[in-house]
């Protein structure tokens, strides 16, 4: 084509990095059209899988901080998850402390932290999902 | 005589600049209005990783320059301009932020400096680019003597193509991202509303530019077949949109600890408006 176009849509010269550029995003487009169609195909639905994990524990002042990590290991997304913490005594229970997440997406973790005022350390502690909606 | 005349001209050229402020601050708001009236910005303003905007802060600021080269105040054509025309933008965009978030009672002397600065600043970049898109759309051009003849609505280069492109992804998808509803759509779709979202957002920046001819509609010569531009600028122009999503979900701590899945779909549900966005400004801008 004519050098003298001034259309980039239409000259030629300059079309090379175009596409190369056009070929990779294409092949990217293309990649991520294949890797949500494949997670289309696996999924067989089903419900959020709640778990979990204490990572630390410090005192701050005059509170004790519990740390956790939450998992969903399910393929949905949950909303609204509330996560209670119970620390017992002689079967007797101390304190009762929740948080409540906003999403808990799929196959992700989230952390959080719990705040009590007796040692966690020195008595029995429950930490769980108590509850979710659907997003 | 003369010397009358010449502070006659000293007015207008002040009054023509004080109307470009004007219209930089209209411009500032309306681009900004979503976003200063957006409850979630105000709480990333407080809370988000500082890093992550000092980062968006200094990003800004070269895309301000760009902008104020093809767009500015005074349709400037040094760069040294377009850099003071971009500051002003970017000033412009800092007061109109305070003076909003103060209406809003956002902000009070009893917040820390930190909340404070960290509530304007993240406004401050939309507002800024606003104020800068507020000169050459709001602008009465009957007023701008004839040197808009040679304004740069003509060729563009490949780059600067795909450069607008950028912009007007980050500028759609910075007005969105922060909302909720990004995650909770995300969320909510399978696979196969996924790939349709795909789909849709591919059609419609084509569609944009291409085919519904809008004004400044990129024409195709006829002796091209369709696939060239698909290619060329729909096809990068998507991807584009879609790193630029993944940018802005970052910035705003919306990608933190969840799954590659999960971040691919609400990319993909950022990535609609982000495609619009690439594909309006290559034609507004």
């Amino acid at each position: 084509m004519a050098k003298s176009s001034p259309n980039p849509e239409s000259s030629q010269e300059t079309a090379l990095i175009e596409w190369i550029f056009g070929i990779i995003s294409a092949c990217l487009v293309l990649a991520m059209i294949g890797w949500v169609c494949w997670q289309a195909l696996s999924s067989t639905g089903g419900k959020p899988l709640l778990s979990i994990e204490i990572i630390n524990q410090t005192q701050q002042g005059p509170s004790f901080e519990v740390e956790f990590l939450i998992k969903n290991d399910g393929p949905m997304a949950a909303a609204g998850v509330t996560v209670q913490g119970e620390l017992m005594a002689n079967g007797q229970s101390l304190e009762n402390r929740e948080v409540v997440f906003d999403y808990v997406p799929a196959h992700s973790e989230m952390d959080g932290v719990l705040l009590f005022k007796n040692d966690p350390k020195t008595s029995e502690m429950d930490i769980r999902a108590s509850g979710y909606t659907d997003p | 005589m003369a010397q009358a005349s010449s502070s006659n001209d000293t007015d207008r050229q002040s009054n023509s600049y004080l109307i470009g402020i004007g219209r930089g601050i209209g411009g500032a708001l309306l681009f900004a209005i979503p976003m200063l009236m957006t409850m979630e910005m105000w709480s990333l303003g407080m809370f988000m990783d500082r890093t992550r905007l000092f980062i968006l802060l200094i990003v800004t600021l070269p895309l301000l320059v760009v902008l104020a080269h093809r767009i500015g105040f005074e349709r400037t054509l040094s760069w040294s301009d377009a850099l003071r025309d971009a500051c002003l933008a970017y000033g412009i965009g800092i007061f109109s932020s305070v003076i909003i978030l103060t209406v809003f009672n956002q902000l009070s002397p009893d917040m820390s400096l930190d909340e404070i600065v960290g509530k304007i600043a993240l406004q401050s970049v939309s507002a800024g680019m606003g104020a800068l898109l507020g000169r050459s759309q709001l602008g009465n051009d009957s007023l701008e003597d004839d040197d808009d003849d040679d304004s740069p609505t003509g060729d563009v280069g490949y780059l600067d193509e795909l450069f607008l492109m950028a912009i007007g992804a980050l500028f759609l998808s910075l007005n969105i991202a922060p909302t909720d509803e990004m995650i909770v759509i995300a969320y909510k779709m399978t696979g196969w509303h996924a790939l349709a979202l795909v789909v849709v957002s591919v059609l419609a920046m084509h569609g944009f530019v291409y085919a519904v001819c809008f004004k400044g509609s990129h024409m195709l010569s006829p002796d091209m077949p369709w696939w060239h531009a698909f290619f060329r600028f729909t096809m990068v122009g998507y991807v584009l949109a879609l790193l630029i999503s993944f940018y802005t979900l970052w910035t705003f701590e919306r990608v933190d600890g969840v799954s590659y899945t999960q971040v691919l779909y609400t990319v993909i549900v950022l990535g609609l408006p982000a495609s619009i966005g690439a594909a309006a400004a290559r034609l507004i801008l």
